[in-house]
């Protein structure tokens, strides 16, 4: 049933998924480390 | 022999209340949900008689007292004000935004992990999508608060794709966003259990018959997957209906929730927050007999 093309945009759309869940938190991490108080990105 | 000596009556106590229970098994089945059931109908479903009583009552506005007598008062206001139906129009709009977009989003990844995954990346899969619920929910809250900034991070992401600068912060698409963010791993399992349990063989019979990619996905998939998405859509829709902290934080209207907790807390006026509190217990009322219909609790 799945076509090459439609495996692979199905493990794009998964990778990108995965991005959007661990993003934030990977952000929250990064800021946890700032020394700054204003919240600007790049920080 | 002191020790076999002392078992022995406990062995034949234990014997003899175990072969009565097994001659009353009413009284066994009483005894096992006895607590349970108690717990059920005194805390459960007695706080929800008291809040559907508390919205008969009234506020006396002169003395701030409530007044425990039987009126529609609060529900001729919940109807009569603009503003009320309004909040409720834009909560329930929102609730089938973050579902819509859940179910959407989830799909790659739970078809991707039911069917084209080996079973190590399922497994791995399965819990990359369940790790984020170990963080704080404020703190996921507050991530989206921060990377929507209009300095932070998706401003910064949207001048390097050549979006331009979005206005996002403190909006309804700030809520939307960030609900869609909370409730994604809720939706996807229930999706992924669906995905996984559809036959292979079904989907080959399909193909064999001469239907393509989108027509097996239309005719076959979709309706053994939909209990499925509606199980999945439940707790999307009914997290965000009740949720008013994460509208609080990122957005600047009001929610149900948000007008209950300041008539709780602020006003003083519990009767009135108590009827608003039955606005979504109806709709989800409704809504689950829905999702009963389509079998959700099947696949729950």
């Amino acid at each position: 049933m799945e076509t090459r093309g439609f495996k692979i945009l199905i493990r794009v759309f998964a990778a990108l998924l995965l991005v959007f869940l661990y993003v934030p938190l990977a952000i929250i991490v990064l800021y946890a480390f700032n020394d700054s108080v204003a919240q600007a990105w790049p920080i | 022999m002191v020790a076999i000596a002392k078992e022995q009556p406990d062995e034949g106590v234990r014997t003899r209340v175990s072969a009565f229970l097994f001659r009353h098994p009413r009284l066994k089945l009483g005894l096992a949900l006895g607590a349970p059931l108690t717990w059920l109908l005194v805390v459960y479903i007695g706080s929800l008689l008291f809040l559907l009583a508390n919205a008969f009552w009234s506020l006396d506005v002169l003395t701030s007292q409530i007044v425990r007598g039987f009126s529609f008062d609060n529900f001729q206001t919940l109807w009569e004000n603009d503003v009320y139906r309004t909040i409720t129009i834009r909560t329930v709009g929102i609730a089938a935004a973050v579902t819509i977009t859940d179910i959407v989003l989830s799909f790659p990844l739970a078809y991707y992990a039911a069917r084209l995954a080996t079973p190590r990346v399922r497994n791995a899969l399965l819990v990359a999508v369940v790790l984020p619920l170990w963080a704080n929910y404020l703190v996921r809250v507050f991530a989206w608060k921060i990377m929507l900034t209009p300095n932070g991070f998706v401003n910064w992401l949207a001048e390097l794709t050549g979006l331009g600068h979005l206005q996002l912060g403190n909006s309804n698409w700030a809520v939307w966003l960030t609900f869609v963010y909370l409730w994604l791993p809720f939706t996807l399992l229930p999706i992924y259990a669906a995905l996984e349990r559809v036959p292979g063989s079904y989907l080959e019979a399909s193909s064999d018959l001469g239907a393509r990619g989108w027509r097996t996905f239309r005719s076959v998939m979709f309706p053994l997957i939909l209990p499925g998405i509606a199980a999945g859509s439940i707790f999307a829709f009914s997290l965000t209906l009740g949720d008013y902290i994460t509208p609080e934080l990122v957005g600047t209207t009001q929610f149900i929730g948000n007008v209950i907790y300041d008539n709780v807390g602020v006003a003083g006026n519990t009767p009135l927050a108590a009827a608003f509190a039955l606005v979504p217990i109806a709709i989800m009322a409704v809504y689950l007999l829905g999702a009963k219909r389509a079998g959700a609790f099947e696949a729950l």
